[in-house]
């Protein structure tokens, strides 16, 4: 199911996610994350916030009411996007982010130097440099974090620890290709029986990121999960800026030249 | 449309103190080192002395920057990992090659301006020429690095790396004068000189900001937030830009570089924690 070679990723059905947070659970198990502390934020059933340096799997809850007066309960199981041309891995000086052979994105502990560039280069608030401050002896302090798709599973031919542990299989591993033709199989399914606003999140097509290796079925529009409509490139722009700052720095330095040969009396 | 709860879609950068310190000084060494090449390349009279208290200043500034990006690193012992690879498509990494070059050029112009038996075996036009292209892009090349973020503050408007350009450039002239007036190595003359340009680079500055200001719009507001406001409108703008034009001191010109690199990293960390300003930033292809 994971050879070396192919590329794989995550389909989240968020229809099928009934918040038990089993994958929040494994995650922190499988990869020895420490707790973050209990903190009730008043945020439906959503105390874990978002992702950290040690929380990699996030489960969000959304309470809707309608004008109707109808209320409908969302789920959904974020995670790293494992993006087909990761802005983390374009920013990250020291090379520590790579594609491993299974097409994800990988943060390499023994290179990472703690930076914090790949944590402004990402779109989706994804990677944290852990604090040295904070007591977390199991993982190398300093560095960059966030969810390696189980990397040392796929390693060894196993799912990662959240899609294996999920009950309702609203986490579903697998070859990416796959996946996509499953995804749009069930957003079809879904709106043919009513839920008009199912749609994907993360196909390839005009994504400006590639298109994400973990593809989401949501039941609302993007921005209900926290998640940019249109993620943008940061080095899309990357040549305008320079081209804007080099000429800007030319022309003040023959502005310069000038005032220097000037002689007052 | 409203996100998630009222959680920010990005992290905010970790950077503090010493990155904010680094961005100033390293673009005020820069910019001495571009008055020391130009006077040293014209070499006529009274551009000597120019070009001895520019390379000094550039290459005792520039020798702080290291120190600064290497404190605030996750792990300060793998700085040299920012050095394992070649990778231009990573402004940070460009950065780090550029001022470990610009590093050994500014001392070499130094050097050669210490010591005329050094200067007949490299002479000191050989690193002017070569340091120049180097200094103007590591002047520049701090604005690339934010803009190249998802940051909506720091990556609307390509203008911000014209701006840091245009500051780094006339505090660089700033830092030139004060060193001539520290070590008073230049005559009043050449002071002069030196404040006429500084005053021609902080008009540029000032054009700048004013373009990057209009271009990023809404994205702006943080720079109005308590906190960030007092020091971009009173340290950046009337103390970095007005006050050089009307005062011949260095001083104010040095301050407000600091002030502006302070206003933009500080608005930056508040415009990542802005959920509806990235949500309407990503909403149109």
């Amino acid at each position: 199911m994971t050879a070396p070679g192919s590329a794989v990723g995550f389909f989240t059905d968020s229809s099928l996610c009934i918040g038990c947070k089993a994958c929040e659970v494994a995650c922190k198990q499988w990869n020895q994350l420490p707790a973050d502390g209990i903190e009730f934020t008043g945020m439906s059933y959503d105390n874990t916030r978002g992702f950290s340096a040690t929380t990699w799997r996030h489960v969000q809850f959304i309470e809707q009411v309608d004008d109707a007066g109808a209320v409908r309960w969302l789920f959904n199981s974020d995670v790293c996007k494992h993006c087909a041309d990761a802005p983390c891995e374009n920013a990250c000086p020291t090379a520590a982010i790579i594609r491993t052979e299974f097409d994800t994105v990988y943060v390499q502990q023994d290179v990472c130097n703690g930076c914090g560039y790949c944590v402004v280069a990402c779109p989706f608030g994804v990677l944290e440099v852990e604090s040295r401050a904070r007591d977390c002896s199991s993982l190398s302090e300093g560095t960059a974090h966030k969810c390696t798709l189980c990397y040392d599973r796929l390693q060894d031919g196993m799912e990662p620890a959240c899609a294996k542990v999920c009950p309702t299989d609203s986490i579903q591993f697998g070859d990416l290709a796959e996946l996509h033709e499953r995804a749009k199989r069930r957003v079809e399914q879904l709106r043919d029986r009513g839920e008009a606003r199912a749609q994907l999140y993360g196909e390839p097509e005009g994504h400006e990121l590639g298109g994400l290796h973990s593809l989401f079925l949501l039941l609302d529009e993007p921005e209900r999960y926290n998640l940019p409509r249109h993620p943008r490139s940061p080095k899309r722009a990357m040549k305008a800026f320079y081209l804007a700052g080099l000429a800007a720095a030319i022309a003040v330095t023959g502005a310069i030249g000038l005032a220097l040969r000037s002689n007052p009396a | 449309m409203k996100g998630y709860y009222d959680e920010p879609a990005l992290k905010p950068p970790d950077w503090g103190w010493s990155v904010i310190a680094y961005l100033w000084l390293g673009g005020a060494a820069a910019g001495a080192f571009v008055v020391g090449a130009l006077a040293s390349l014209r070499n006529k009279r009274g551009d000597d002395a120019i070009a001895r208290c520019a390379f000094g200043a550039s290459s005792a500034v520039v020798l702080l920057c290291p120190p600064l990006l290497i404190s605030h690193l996750g792990r300060p012992d793998r700085f040299h990992h920012m050095l394992r690879v070649f990778k231009p498509s990573s402004p940070m990494n460009a950065g780090a090659w550029a001022l470990t070059g610009l590093s050994a050029l500014a001392v070499a112009g130094a050097a050669t301006s210490a010591s005329p038996k050094l200067r007949k075996l490299l002479p000191r036009k050989a690193v002017a020429l070569a340091g120049l292209p180097l200094a103007l892009f590591f002047g520049t090349y701090t604005g690339v690095l934010l803009g190249h973020s998802s940051v909506p503050l720091w990556a609307a408007s390509p203008i911000l790396p014209a701006l840091f350009a245009c500051s780094s450039l006339a505090s660089g002239t700033a830092l030139v004068s004060l060193a001539a007036s520290l070590t008073r190595g230049i005559d009043a003359r050449g002071r002069k000189r030196l404040h006429r340009a500084e005053r021609a680079a902080t008009a540029a500055e000032a054009v700048a900001l004013a373009g990057w200001l209009n271009q990023i719009g809404p994205y702006g507001k943080p720079l109005k937030s308590d906190g960030v406001r007092d020091v971009f409108q009173i340290g950046a703008i009337a103390c970095g830009i007005i006050l050089p034009m009307i005062v011949r001191s260095p001083l104010p010109g040095l301050v407000g570089a600091l002030a502006l690199r302070y206003s933009v990293v500080a608005a930056g960390k508040l415009s990542s924690q802005d959920q509806s300003a990235y949500l309407e930033f990503t909403k149109e292809r």
